[in-house]
């Protein structure tokens, strides 16, 4: 697959001729990740559906007003984040849940889920992160599943390297001890 | 039960200098002890039941051709907008706004109407003297309340007009005489 840089993409989104091209292939380029990334945080997979579409015609609709002050890629992350908590928001007020009742039912869901595939230990492992604060499950999920660098992560959610880590670190030590004492 | 926690390798990025690099680290470990340290965990975890090799397998899965399908339905998407809400003093309102608008709006219009009903029911009630009291039913007949209300009636309308009253309240009313003395000796 041909990969370009922002700079190639953004030109070619800009020109009249070439851009459904450009974003055919920012798609193809980006899909999995933007979506692995709202999946890790909405859970289902037709949810993260609906979201990642929703962030992808946002992406058409503001590309060509993007001002480049940051990576396109941290962009579309950022764009993706805050649909998902919106969506999270959303649902909860659209069936008057609190707070913490929508990371319950998504981690009681997860059981019976026919895309969700697996064992025990990661079971238990997915709610443990289900139950943290928003912020940390945030920083968990960039950092461990994804692999994410602090200073990418900071760059999307617009906090310090050093409140990341300092989320990172709770994070682990509630997981850990949910992972021991359950 | 064994812990499970060392499945995990949170700090993967962190190198050994920086785990024991901290200022107010007293401790020491044994010679090597980290060289050996990932075969004794990984011997742990591969003693474990159901547990897969890689720590950081995905358990989410998604339907087959599903990222080849969104491809095409965002094209499809992007290629055929859906139609713009008009603009106006309707456009920007969600859904759910504008049906909370409309309910509180027939709230108030009710709340309105009935308030004004009742005021005009009042307004038309028709002032009872005794005589056409007397005239249409027995004195005896009457509750106190009744009577009572009749007797406010005709105060209030005695009260507007300056024209004659009724001159058996009027008589009442000088002599200070109380209803229910009337309706004890009917």
């Amino acid at each position: 697959m041909e990969e370009f840089s922002d700079k190639e993409l953004l030109e070619k989104f800009r020109s009249e001729e070439t851009r459904h091209y450009a974003f055919n292939i920012l798609v193809r380029q980006y899909q999995q990740r933007v979506y692995w990334h709202i999946r890790r945080i909405v859970i289902d997979h037709d949810d993260a559906n609906d979201v990642t579409q929703n962030v992808f015609i946002k992406v058409w609709n503001a590309l060509g007003n993007f001002r480049e002050d940051s990576k396109l890629f941290t962009w579309l992350f950022r764009i993706a984040t805050n649909e998902s908590l919106s969506f999270l928001a959303q649902k909860r007020k659209r069936f008057f849940i609190p707070l913490v009742d929508v990371e319950n039912q998504l981690s009681n869901s997860l059981e019976t889920d026919p895309h969700y595939s697996g064992n025990a230990i990661e079971l238990k492992l997915q709610r443990a992160v289900l139950e943290l604060p928003q912020q940390q499950r945030l920083v968990f999920n960039m950092k461990y599943y994804q692999n994410m660098k602090y200073e990418e992560i900071s760059d999307i959610l617009g906090i310090t390297v050093g409140a990341l880590k300092a989320n990172y670190h709770h994070a682990v030590k509630k997981i850990e001890k949910k992972l021991k004492f359950d | 039960m064994k812990k499970n926690t060392s499945n995990f390798n949170f700090y993967s990025d962190m190198d050994d200098n920086s785990r024991q690099a901290s200022p107010v680290n007293a401790f020491r470990v044994p010679e090597n002890y980290f060289e050996q340290l990932e075969g004794a965990i990984l011997k742990n975890i591969q003693s474990l039941p159901d547990f897969e090799k890689s720590s950081r397998h995905n358990p989410f899965t998604v339907p087959e051709g599903y990222f080849h399908d969104l491809q095409h339905q965002l094209t499809e998407k992007i290629s055929s907008p859906a139609p713009k809400v008009p603009s106006g003093i309707y456009g920007n309102l969600s859904g759910y706004r504008l049906a909370a608008i409309l309910v509180s709006a027939c709230i108030m219009i009710l709340s309105i109407h009935f308030y004004t009903r009742e005021t005009l029911v009042e307004m038309n009630a028709v002032p009872v003297t005794f005589t056409e009291l007397g005239n249409t039913i027995y004195l005896q007949d009457l509750y106190e309340d009744d009577l009572v209300e009749a007797l406010a009636v005709q105060q209030s309308v005695a009260k507007t007009e300056s024209a004659e009253t009724d001159p058996y309240i009027q008589y009442l009313i000088e002599n200070h005489i109380e209803l229910s003395q009337i309706a004890s000796h009917l």
